[in-house]
């Protein structure tokens, strides 16, 4: 008789959770108060966008991809625009581009302000948690201002942009980014050196560098166990033109990747102030598409939780045959099952949250 | 590494104690939207030509044109308030405004109706007769080449092979059932025998109305269901034969009901002693016996 086999027990974590911005399902097996396995299980949020693709043409379906996510709409559109624009031939003009860069930016900031709320919250800080969501709301007005709406941007179509940012925009842009900074500088202070905050995400959820190429994790989850990866360094859109270094730790655990994102948040403060000091002046904010796409493309862009991947494929009509999008949070959470085994019971809704966990992107 | 504290977040909790509230106090203070804010759709209906490229390019299919009724209708509880059909709005009539929509109990479509335009000036003389009776409901060039194109047909058809007004033919035997009645129908050849019938009627068919009997060209139909035929019979007798049978009036559309008409009102006009009939044939009543006279006259309706 195997006493150990006795002692285990399966406990559902999910899909509900106070923690979950979206659901998903773990099955973990505990031997007393720590975690043997984790089983995911995800599906709770499918709607069939990617066959969606299929009844609308490209041109519609710009919209649709949007709301993929809330979180990370900009991104998603963004990116199935430009394999839209690579299957096509299209050549955006650079003022858009910029213009992509500093939406993208501010895209990065609500996500990352958002995720440290929420990371708050799983550890019980409530005043933290209204803190970093009260100061993501000065940076929803300034996305609200540029581009009418606060998590659905809509101002992609394939061949450019729709709306521009004024020089009067961006003055109002600068200005309230230097109060953020100063307010992000209190919260920053807070996550890395108060006493409770250290005590829950020290050396807790430890992931090597080595597991991290085995298991094939990516964003600022792979970035805080030391991995110098980043896909803007690829150059799309006005990334070339700026200048910045990946974002990077060594630890690897949970204080590590806290770290790694708020101080994303600084680079990208600065990167929006590095596109506005470089924008082009005054230009079309997009070229005219003839045709229908045909062939394949894809596509790489770095969202806020890691590396997306576009793919879209046209056969000649003005409806795509396939569009595929392989999100960052699909890849991490193989690295997530693993850093859960070995942790106590009660860390675990704080290793699901330091993913950044966008499940309505992974199962569209 | 890094230090910790005890409490790294007190200074923050003291300011946000003694400062105001971020709270709006929404609805007691209006919100101020930005100019760009997407709140809902709005039209300006006196503008709209009834294209319905914004229900074709909607997303979610929210927007419903009627092009025969002249509405505009959007179920603004599916509007995603993108902004794509005011993209594609030829007369620019759509505008995206700022300020969410309200709240309802029901999911009910909001419909906006076009004010009727004015009938088109440049259809063609005939057919803007019928068009401007046919108020105006999309009066194109087209409405009215079809109306006139139904009295001209723009295909003829010579048992399987159609020919059409540019020349071209068509082999019907080629298709498939159910395929070939969907073009006869098209084409307006779907009842061959009756635009020769129904044009044929007015003129050729006349029906007595006191006798029942059928006159079509030559051959009387009587209404015990016998045929006569009239080019048997001797030129002399054919008017007699007509006129008893009350088929001797001329061709005219409609002759039925104009005869039952006819006897509601008085169909001769008396001159002292001469009763004029309105075939144009006189009549004397001083021949007439004296007794006849009255009954002539009351059946005329002269009394």
């Amino acid at each position: 008789m195997d006493v150990k086999a006795k002692k285990r027990s399966v406990v559902p974590f999910g899909p509900q959770h106070p923690v979950l911005p979206e659901p998903i399902h773990l099955d973990l097996v505990l031997e007393d108060e720590k975690v043997v396995d984790v089983i995911p299980s995800i599906g709770f949020i499918h709607r069939g966008l990617e066959e969606l693709v299929n009844r609308r043409d490209f041109n519609q379906y710009v919209y649709i991809a949007e709301r993929t996510c809330g979180i990370c709409s900009f991104g998603h559109g963004l990116g199935y625009v430009e394999a839209v624009e690579k299957l096509m031939n299209v050549e955006v003009p650079v003022r858009a581009k910029y213009l992509r860069t500093i939406w993208g930016e501010m895209g990065r900031i609500h996500s990352h302000l958002l995720w440290a709320g929420l990371m708050a919250d799983a550890f019980g800080f409530e005043n933290l948690f209204y803190q970093c969501w009260r100061l993501r709301e000065k940076n929803l007005d300034l996305v609200e201002m540029t581009t009418g709406g606060r998590l659905i941007y809509s101002v992609n179509k394939v061949g450019g942009v729709l709306k521009d940012i004024t020089p009067d925009m961006q003055k109002v842009i600068l200005n309230n980014l230097s109060e953020i900074e100063v307010e992000l500088k209190d919260i920053y202070k807070t996550f890395t050196t108060d006493y409770s905050v250290l005590e829950r995400t020290r050396g807790v959820g430890v992931l090597t560098k080595e597991q991290v190429h085995d298991l094939g994790a990516c964003g600022p989850y792979a970035r805080a166990s030391g991995v110098e990866r980043d896909i803007r360094q690829l150059g799309y859109e006005a990334y070339g033109d700026l200048d910045f270094e990946p974002v990077v730790s060594t630890d690897g655990d949970n204080f590590a990747r806290c770290d790694v994102r708020l101080r994303e948040v600084f680079q990208s403060i600065d990167l929006i102030r590095q596109a506005i000091a470089k924008m082009p002046a005054e230009t079309d904010l997009s070229v005219p598409v003839k045709g229908n796409p045909d062939g394949e493309a894809l596509v790489r862009i770095e969202q806020p939780r890691g590396e997306a991947v576009y793919y879209v494929e046209g056969n000649g009509t003005k409806f795509l045959n396939r569009f595929r999008l392989r999100t960052p949070t699909f890849a991490n959470i193989p690295a997530m099952c693993e850093t859960m085994k070995g942790c106590n019971y009660a860390d675990i809704p704080l290793l699901v949250v330091t993913i950044d966990p966008c499940i309505s992107c992974t199962e569209r | 590494m890094a230090k910790s504290r005890i409490m790294a977040f007190t200074w923050s909790t003291l300011k946000n104690l003694f400062s105001k509230p971020v709270t709006r106090n929404y609805p007691a203070e209006p919100i101020n939207y930005p100019e760009r804010s997407r709140g809902h759709i709005e039209i300006e209906i006196d503008k709209c030509i009834s294209c319905s490229m914004c229900a074709k390019v909607c997303p979610t299919g929210c927007i419903t044109v009627d092009r025969k009724a002249l509405t505009w209708e959007i179920n603004r509880f599916d509007c995603l308030a993108c902004g794509y059909c005011t993209l594609k709005c030829p007369k620019k009539c759509l505008h995206l405004t700022p300020g969410y929509q309200t709240p309802g109990e029901v999911k009910e479509p909001v419909k906006y109706q076009r004010p009727t335009p004015p009938p088109k000036p440049a259809a063609a003389a005939g057919a803007a007769g019928a068009a401007a009776g046919a108020a105006g409901a999309a009066v194109k060039a087209g409405a009215a080449g079809a109306a006139a194109g139904a009295a001209a047909p723009k295909a003829t058809l010579n048992g399987d092979i159609v020919t059409f007004a540019n020349g071209k033919t068509m082999d019907l035997s080629k298709l498939p059932a159910d395929k070939k009645v969907a073009t006869l129908k098209k084409l307006g050849l779907d009842k061959p025998a009756a635009p020769a019938k129904t044009a044929a009627a007015p003129d050729d068919v006349i029906v007595s109305a006191t006798t029942g009997a059928k006159l079509a060209g030559n051959t009387i139909t009587l209404a015990n269901g016998k045929t006569m035929d009239l080019s048997k019979l001797p030129e002399a007798n054919r008017a007699n034969v007509l006129k008893k049978l009350g088929l001797d009036k001329p061709a005219a559309p409609a002759e039925a009901p104009k005869a039952a008409a006819a006897d509601a009102e008085p169909k001769a006009t008396l001159n002292g002693n001469i009763v004029t009939l309105p075939n144009g044939k006189t009549m004397d009543l001083s021949k007439l016996p004296e007794a006849n006279r009255e009954k002539v006259l009351e059946k005329l309706g002269l009394k």
